[in-house]
């Protein structure tokens, strides 16, 4: 599948492996937008094709409710402010703060269908691999060289080898797209797909939602992987019929019939293929600074004298850092915040999974929760089916739609030592705050454990709630 | 604003951690210019500096032996995470000029190239070697690139090869600028373009409706 979409889009080859690749879409937010934009007004460039170009504003906006069009974030105003001017200078479409298409770059660019099957997408951020959940091919770059598709609508690129990741299994009815990717990174390692563009297939990947996909593919990057990608299938075009940008009419039938020839042949070469059965996966939770540091809720945080040497010197450091003990288990550590959303799990089912456990539930006292919808469209579809009333109810603070707590932009973080439990994708040191400590889990594990205070072993659900 | 690169001697800091990440090589929060420069302070700052502002002696960039370090040698997935540039920026205001490592991060590695540091993945044993030796008090912890050559030497009189794409060694090289290579071929992608409309005309019908 891979294979196709690159040849469709082979603009021409340069050489020494390397190919001019057409970048359909490009995608800019506020953290770096401006940046771009900028540096190509001051060398005399310009876009070449503005009308491919969306922009928003996600990373350095206020989340607490009654935003203004500016920002707390220090330093805020002037990205803002470049984003702003840069967009108006090269005539790109910008859905700012006031904008009901607002929201983070990679859940508005399938939720609007700027993200289509088989379309390649630039974006300045590392989770563009999100896209692949629509079987997009989403390529995450720096600013300069989101200025080079700017400016030519072409990346060079060498083509990446493929690794397919074959899936089986149905996932036991607690356990998410969030505990299988996870979990996918616990066993391959945050190395495991370096350089590769990742097709996720099976059944269990046929079976899920297009926003379960949109997570998969989300955590690619937490692989190592250029990319991740889902081949489309009804359930995708079901999802992006009649969104705003999508294809209508006579075009939509056009393209679905070019989308469905994208699914890969039965003999497909793979650089690398593995298959896993995801039947048995239970809740997964991180207990250090990286992605792949993570382990089934009620197992014991690994001893860093089991890990390779390399891997126990960062276990231990983030052990340290975590104030965690090898032997422990996950499961019982008391919490200081919860934290819901991001371009992971900011979208309105993981919203939905969330509130049907709040529903009538309070969290845990002195426990700071808040829920921050991955776009404003989100936002008020959850306001017009009440999930609103329930978070609010249940002590989370509703929050406007963008990035948030994802990460610190130096106001409004998680204080030093605060543990977290977060449907964020990474859990970096001092990455939600100086010096806070970081859980990824799935919404249902962040809701449950937001109730009780403590991280909290979803399976307990099983049985009825 | 672009130095072309054909060699580069200097001290080597090693810093053999796996998994380093952009956030850590600089925090969002130190990012508070739209401007591409102005980093140098920040790189690692929470490595560097303890909670006061104070420098962690211990902390390698701040021991006198690497302080004026122009290469990092660095663990496996260097600058994994987020595509951030300005952790590259930061490296380059800092001084470093290459990064040596066992593997880098993609986006990582091609911000590298873009801005003229030279990232050199040499695989596990080489980097091994050369942290050893470089934290050997009795060594000079000194390396040097030759671009042209590809080649990179230590002050122990080793010798390692590394590939880069040709087009990249000579952008290195000669300052070129990456976008001016591609606009040289800007028929290619008119032609592109053109054909592109036939195949996938929703591409175009979709937008901006
Ligand atoms: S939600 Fe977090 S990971 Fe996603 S784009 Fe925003 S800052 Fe990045």
């Amino acid at each position: 599948m891979t294979q196709k979409i690159w040849d469709d889009h082979l603009v021409a080859e340069f050489g020494d492996g390397l190919d001019l690749v057409r970048m359909d879409r490009v995608v800019l937010h506020d953290r770096g937008g401006g940046t771009a934009l900028h540096s190509l007004s001051r060398r005399n460039r310009r876009v070449r094709s503005p009308t491919r170009v969306f922009a928003t504003a996600d990373h350095i906006v206020d989340t607490i409710a009654g935003r203004t069009g500016s920002t707390m974030v220090p330093a805020g105003p002037e990205f803002l402010a470049a984003l702003r001017a840069g967009c108006r200078e090269h005539d790109i479409t910008l859905w700012d703060l006031d904008d009901e298409r607002q929201g983070i770059v990679h859940v508005i660019s399938p939720e609007l269908g700027i993200a289509l099957p088989g379309c390649t997408l630039a974006c300045h951020d590392s989770h563009t691999c999100t896209v692949g959940g629509v079987g997009a091919l989403g390529f995450g770059m720096g600013a300069s060289e989101i200025e080079h598709v700017l400016c030519t609508d072409t990346l060079v690129l060498a083509r990446p080898p493929v690794m397919r990741v074959e899936l089986t299994g149905s996932l036991p009815r607690v356990s998410t797209a969030k505990d299988l990717v996870l979990w996918l990174i616990g066993v391959l390692g945050a190395e495991g797909g370096l350089e590769h563009i990742i097709e996720f297939s099976g059944p269990t990947v046929q079976r899920m939602g297009v926003e379960q996909r949109l997570t998969l593919c989300n955590m690619a990057v937490e692989l190592g992987a250029r990319t991740g990608l889902v081949a489309p299938d009804d359930a995708t075009f079901e999802y992006l019929h009649g969104k705003p940008w999508a294809p209508h009419d006579k075009m939509w039938d056009a393209a679905v019939s070019y989308w469905q020839d994208l699914v890969p042949d039965d003999g497909a070469f793979y650089d690398r293929s593995c298959s896993l059965d995801c039947g048995a996966l239970a809740p997964q939770v991180t207990w250090g600074t990286n992605p792949e540091q993570v382990t089934t809720v009620d197992e014991p945080i690994p001893d860093p004298l089991s890990l390779s040497p390399e891997r126990r010197a960062a276990a231990d450091r983030a052990l340290r850092y975590m104030g965690l003990v090898p032997g422990a288990t996950l499961r019982g550590t008391p919490l200081d915040g919860a934290f819901l959303g991001s371009c992971t799990n900011g979208r309105l089912s993981d919203l939905r999974a969330a509130a049907r456990i709040l529903r009538g539930r309070r969290v845990a006292r002195g426990l700071r929760a808040l829920c921050v919808p991955g776009s404003t469209h989100v936002r008020r579809q959850a306001e017009r089916e009440g999930l609103d009333r329930i978070f609010y109810e249940a002590g989370f603070e509703w929050r406007e739609a963008g990035c948030s707590l994802c990460f610190n932009a130096g106001n409004d973080g998680f204080g030093p030592g605060q543990r977290v439990v977060t449907s964020t994708n990474r859990n970096f040191e001092n990455r939600q705050g100086t010096g806070t400590r970081s859980h990824l889990a799935s919404p249902v594990t962040v809701a449950l454990s937001a109730i009780a205070g403590q991280i909290t072993d979803a399976r307990q659900l099983a049985g009825g709630a | 604003m672009i130095v072309p690169l054909r060699s580069l001697a200097g001290v080597a800091a090693p810093l053999l951690r796996h998994n380093v990440d952009t956030d850590t090589i600089i925090r969002s929060r130190d990012i508070s210019t739209t401007a591409k420069t102005g980093f140098g302070s920040r790189l690692f700052a929470c490595w560097r500096y303890a909670a006061d502002g104070s420098q962690r002696e211990e902390f390698v960039l701040n021991r006198p032996r690497y302080r004026s370090a122009a290469f990092l040698v660095a663990g496996s997935n260097f600058g994994c995470g987020s595509s951030r540039e300005a952790a590259v920026w930061a490296l380059r205001d800092h001084g470093i000029r290459s990064v040596v490592a066992i593997s880098f991060g993609s986006i990582f590695f091609k911000n590298c190239l873009l801005n003229h540091l030279v990232p050199i993945a040499l695989g596990r044993q080489p980097v091994l070697e050369i942290v050893e030796k470089l934290e050997q008090p009795s060594v000079e912890p000194r390396l040097s690139l030759d671009v042209d050559a590809c080649v990179l030497r230590t002050a122990w009189g080793r010798t390692h090869r590394f590939s880069l794409p040709e087009c990249f060694l000579e952008m290195l090289r000669t300052g070129s600028d990456p976008i001016d290579a591609t606009l040289a071929r800007i028929e290619d992608i008119d032609v592109f373009d053109a054909e592109d409309r036939g195949r996938r005309p929703w591409m175009l019908a979709s937008s901006r409706d």
